[in-house]
């Protein structure tokens, strides 16, 4: 009897329930979310402008690997490969705070270049106003 | 959109919790795979770059590399609903691709079987909690 309990009862373990028991989960949530938002932007904007994927990677000076990998969600880039990526894009603030889904990010920014710094408070302010 | 996994009554389980269930302990790709779900269900469709709708079929399939497969997690939007169908490893190298298209092919029959028995029962399915 207690085997057919046991059989039944493992039969019904759901597996994603059982992983967000565990206290990494939320972690690995968070950094899925991201990868995420990244996937959806990088892949929007490349598909808004045109590009194809081995366009995209010779611009940012990667491979289509990765750029396939970026979009299908399955690889988060590095902030210098992300960087790479925003430019040959034309990245303004919108994209900007889909990915990091706060304002506090465009400030983080600010502090690379002194290019990217004018680039930024313009697209701030933009922002701004479309948001009000 | 509530989220929901298909269960079959002829083999008394959700195909897709049954698949899931290999990949107890690694935690990290089961969150992967749930954020892909999830975003699939808050954005209300299924289309690129998280998954993309499968020509000739009435369901569409959610991706996720996990060297050396991609495993493939095919599902529908039924009445505002995301139903989670069925879900296979597809090889990421294709070494025999007849051979690789007759699996693929098998395993979207199998989810539109899956789809077509839940058209008739609709409440053939278990909560996605």
């Amino acid at each position: 009897m207690k085997k057919i309990k046991k059989n039944i009862n493992k039969k019904r373990i759901d597996p994603i329930f059982e992983a967000r028991k565990n206290s990494n989960f939320e972690k690995y949530s968070k950094e899925a979310d991201i990868k995420i938002r990244i996937a959806e932007e990088v892949f929007f904007m490349r598909e808004n402008r045109g590009l194809s994927q081995q366009v995209l990677a010779k611009n940012a000076e990667t491979t289509q690997r990765v750029i396939s990998n970026i979009e299908n969600g399955d690889l988060n880039p590095g902030t210098f490969l992300l960087f790479k990526i925003s430019k040959a894009l034309n990245f303004n603030s919108h994209n900007l705070a889909r990915i990091y889904d706060c304002s506090e990010s465009f400030y983080v920014m600010n502090k690379s270049t002194g290019t990217l710094n004018t680039y930024m408070s313009k697209s701030i302010a933009g922002f701004s106003l479309n948001n009000n | 959109m509530d989220i929901f996994y298909y269960h079959d009554k002829a083999s008394c389980v959700c195909p897709v919790k049954e698949y899931l269930r290999k990949f107890l302990g690694k935690d990290k790709l089961l969150a992967d795979i749930d954020g892909k779900i999830r975003a699939i269900a808050r954005r209300g469709n299924i289309s690129l770059p998280l998954g993309k709708p499968l020509p000739n079929y009435s369901i569409s399939e959610i991706m996720k590399s996990f060297n050396p497969i991609e495993i493939r997690l095919l599902c529908a939007i039924i009445r505002n609903e995301l139903i989670l169908f069925h879900a296979f490893d597809k090889p990421m190298h294709y070494e025999n691709k007849k051979k690789i298209n007759r699996l693929i092919e098998k395993n979207y029959n199998i989810a539109e079987n899956y789809y077509n028995i839940f058209l008739k029962n609709e409440k053939n399915k278990e909560e996605y909690k």
